[in-house]
């Protein structure tokens, strides 16, 4: 039998092609087939295993779509589903951190209360270093900066457990309430002047 | 509200992601199973990727397996849809060797271990 010329380029694509036996089965058959050439053979080989190749590669997608969505609902245990494998977040980050569940603090520098409603879950940020020329602190957590805010406790605590996050929830403390009237401003023995006195 | 669905008991009805039960489930994982196994000949060739037919096969068998615990249809789902968008991206090369290679984890350092190393390192 006369082996036919293979070209370098043809040897790596049919190399690429012996790892399956469909394709093998393609070759031996235009290889045994009569063309005016050997490059005209070639081109038709390729052409012919790219086909299937690309028939192959669309077939996994054709079978997700060709199983559609069904209307109809599922029926799933009713605990809190476990979204670690598809949340994103490294194991390693679940493991080190430790969430913590609190109400925001007061803005210190202002009377009012505003944005200290709800809850926010966020990340301790355990070390931190100085710069020694600008004092700057740096931290090793990339965490520390994520706040994330619920209406309540709970749905606080149902997010973090579904995401796999260890919890840790301080006891609140009650806020003590000072009732004063606008009499009181003036009272000679309530100390409510303590500026001026 | 969260709270009222923690009080809550028994099985409940959910929209599906993909599948309704646990074999049609199982049908896509095997299929994109597949799918990456008769892939990775041409992605250690195409990538060129120091590693062999037989180690790429591992590794994916290994990644497949880590998720051997998830029993939740729509998280099941959620990983063929994401194992597939992983899998389109390296066919079509929108992917580069380091990408492929991040797999392996070859340049990460293993972490310290033990009293002296974590020292010496900076870290606890």
């Amino acid at each position: 039998m006369i082996v036919p010329y293979v070209s370098p380029s043809m040897r790596l694509f049919v190399l690429k092609t012996n790892m399956f036996r469909q394709y093998q089965l393609i070759y031996k058959r235009l290889m045994a087939t009569k063309f005016p050439d050997d490059a005209c053979r070639e081109a038709f080989i390729k052409a012919a295993i790219c086909k299937k190749e690309a028939t192959r590669l669309d077939h996994y997608e054709e079978c997700r779509m060709c199983l559609p969505v069904q209307e109809k609902d599922v029926t799933v245990p009713d605990e809190i589903a476990d979204l670690t494998p598809i949340s994103g977040v490294p194991s390693e980050a679940l493991q080190k951190n430790i969430a913590i569940i609190q109400k925001p603090a007061k803005n210190a520098m202002q009377q009012g209360t505003a944005n200290t409603k709800g809850f926010i879950m966020k990340y301790p940020n355990d070390v931190t270093w100085e710069n020694p020329l600008m004092g700057w602190i740096s931290g090793a957590n990339s965490l520390k900066d994520v706040e994330i805010r619920f209406p309540t406790k709970e749905s606080a605590a149902y997010f973090a457990k579904k995401n796999g996050w260890k919890l840790f929830i301080p006891k609140e403390t009650p806020k003590k309430r000072v009732k004063r009237g606008y009499g009181e401003n003036f009272a000679w023995n309530k100390r409510t002047r303590v500026s001026t006195k | 509200m969260a709270a009222s669905e923690l009080a809550r008991k028994g099985p409940k009805l959910v929209k599906p992601i993909l599948s309704i039960d646990h074999g049609e489930a199982r049908r896509r994982v095997l299929n994109l199973y597949k799918t990456w196994y008769r892939q990775i000949p041409y992605i250690v060739l195409d990538f060129d990727i120091p590693k062999n037919i037989e180690q790429c096969r591992a590794k994916l068998r290994e990644e497949f397996r880590k998720n051997a615990h998830v029993k939740d249809v729509r998280v099941i789902d959620m990983l063929v849809i994401k194992g597939q968008m992983e899998l389109k991206e390296t066919v079509h090369g929108w992917k580069t060797k380091g990408h492929v290679m991040t797999f392996f984890k070859d340049t990460q350092e293993p972490k310290p271990e033990g009293f002296l190393a974590k020292f010496i390192s900076g870290t606890n």
